[in-house]
């Protein structure tokens, strides 16, 4: 391997194809991204609190729905949702990108509502009970005491998934949707300079996610701390 | 109560989800038996329908320069290039149709064009009885591309493996499923295979040794030498028939009316004598697409 020439190419490459990698190519990744984690969570709410729910057959539903998802890849879920479902659901019209954005918002759900359903049940029992006995509604209980210290737990968790999810917007380019990796399959198409480009987009996608890791660590620090803790718990006392 | 009442919801939910899966099967149920009975007919071009009314929609793999690659100056549909995508504009323009490139990978272009995703897919496709058996494919259009079926070495190697003879054992890099994986048995035979899945990693892989050589259409090999000094032609050249040097449209099984237009069209195109233009304009694109250039002794200028 000649790291000159190497240097020099890639050197070359940005140049040309700066504005492919960086500004098309990193803003529909984050795009994509953020939109599925976002929507991910939201969906992954609902789901989770059916998990949870008093009926037996609303949570065998929700399992199957989970476990079918955790249990096939994200390529084959995305051919699944480009292919499949646009040519049984003929009366909407969505380009790639929306279907892609949907297969990784619905993948992204899945993994959520487990995540929020882990940091519910995460919080202590007695929280409810007291709570309960001092007379709140199931719901009052949920959304005032559970779910806030419940939030502690899941927060750091969804900052791994959007980690994770920045990455797994990479397979997204089998259809071209113009996320990174899809930069680096049009540039290495047209100059053949494969390992260079693989270089670029790699340093991209570490520049992303290394302070994003970082945030999330600290995330994880502050609310795991004692003090928060027993404020939290004051707090929630004095409300009740 | 709230037991029975949150079973019968269920019920319904589930009722309502079996209802939609029926109501869109039989749509689909209908219309396929129809598709073969309209070329039947002779009935004349209305009998084209495509998946957009009013859009031709093409599936292509723009990571095969010359074929098909991405002008990155250029925006939206503009930025396809290449000798399929001049064609596949022709073709759109004849049938008086607007047209929508739609990219994704070589694997997906196939699979868009069996469940009808897209009307047809240009990417480069050569001709094989498999494809012929699950696709309706056009004639043949012949860019020159193809003609020239050659052995590219690391230039170090200098005329090492110019000659069959001396090629007994080693090891031969050929992309999977290819047309050069089928000369590569024919010719080479003395040679060790070594199936590869793309380009662009196989000349990671020459590189690294894990094939002496690697077999490519001569134009690839043009644009991939222009990229990258330390590769060469060894100087090998196969024995090529005629028949797979052209590359096909690929279409849906069934959609003969279409199949019928599109070899009229490329007719007309050949009659014209378009296809060398375009060629040629597509691989000057291609060698201007980086401005990396060298001086004679292979340093990056």
């Amino acid at each position: 391997m000649n790291f000159e020439v190497i240097g020099a190419n890639i050197v070359k490459i940005l140049s040309k194809y700066w504005r492919v990698f960086l500004i098309e190519g990193l803003s529909v990744t984050l795009e994509l991204a953020f939109i599925s984690v976002l929507l991910g969570v939201l969906l992954g709410t609902v789901v989770a609190m059916l998990k949870m729910s008093r009926f037996k057959l609303v949570r065998a539903l929700i399992s199957v729905y989970v476990e079918v998802i955790r249990g096939t890849p994200i390529l084959l879920q995305l051919y699944i949702f480009v292919f499949a479902l646009p040519s049984m659901i003929t009366f909407v019209k969505l380009n790639y990108f929306t279907w892609t954005a949907i297969a990784l918002c619905i993948n992204s759900s899945a993994y959520v509502s487990e995540v929020i359903r882990s940091g519910i049940q995460a919080v202590d029992k007695g929280q409810t009970e007291a709570a309960r006995s001092l007379g709140l509604s199931s719901g009052q209980t949920m959304l005032r005491i559970v779910l806030p210290q419940a939030v502690r737990n899941i927060l750091p968790a969804l900052g791994n998934e959007f980690i994770m999810m920045l990455k797994e917007t990479s397979l997204a380019s089998t259809f071209f949707v113009g996320d990174l990796m899809t930069s680096y399959l049009t540039v290495k198409g047209t100059t053949y300079l494969g390992f260079e480009c693989l270089v670029i987009v790699g340093a991209i996608y570490l520049c992303v996610t290394y302070p994003l890791s970082k945030l999330v660590g600290l995330l994880e620090k502050k609310m795991s701390g004692e003090s928060s803790y027993r404020s939290h718990k004051k707090k929630a006392k004095a409300k009740a | 109560m709230k037991k029975l009442i949150a079973f019968v919801l269920a019920l319904t939910m589930l009722a309502c989800l079996f209802a939609g899966c029926g109501a869109s099967s039989t749509p689909a149920a209908t219309t396929a038996p129809a598709a073969p009975e309209a070329p039947a007919a002779t009935e004349p071009p209305a009998a084209i329908k495509t998946v957009t009314p009013g859009v031709l929609t093409v599936a292509t793999s723009p990571d095969f320069a010359p074929m098909e690659f991405v002008d990155a100056s250029k925006e939206g549909q503009d930025k396809f290039v290449g000798f399929d995508i001049f064609l596949a504009k022709y073709i759109a323009e004849q049938m008086g149709l607007e047209l929508v490139i739609t990219p994704m990978s070589f694997d997906a272009c196939q699979t868009a064009v069996a469940m009808g995703t897209v009307d047809m897919s240009l990417s480069g496709f050569s001709w094989t009885e498999t494809r012929a058996e699950n696709f309706n494919l056009s004639d043949y259009y012949n860019t020159g591309n193809e003609d020239a079926q050659v052995l590219i070495t690391l230039a170090t190697n200098g005329d090492k493996y110019a000659d069959a003879a001396n090629m007994e054992g080693i090891k031969v890099g050929v992309q999977t499923a290819s047309l050069q994986e089928q000369l590569t048995d024919d010719q080479l035979a003395g040679a060790e295979k070594v199936v590869f899945s793309d380009l662009t990693t196989a000349l990671m892989q020459l590189r690294n040794g894990d094939f002496d050589v690697m077999a490519v259409a001569e134009g690839n090999a043009t644009s991939i030498i222009a990229n990258n000094p330390d590769i060469a032609l060894a100087g090998f050249n196969f024995v090529v028939d005629p028949k797979y040097t052209g590359n096909v449209v690929m279409m849906q099984k069934g959609a003969d009316a279409l199949l019928a237009k599109v070899n009229e069209i490329m007719a007309q195109a050949v009659e014209q004598d378009l296809y060398v233009g375009w060629y040629e304009t597509a691989k000057e694109m291609a060698n201007t697409g980086t401005e990396v250039s060298y001086d004679d002794a292979g340093n990056v200028a």
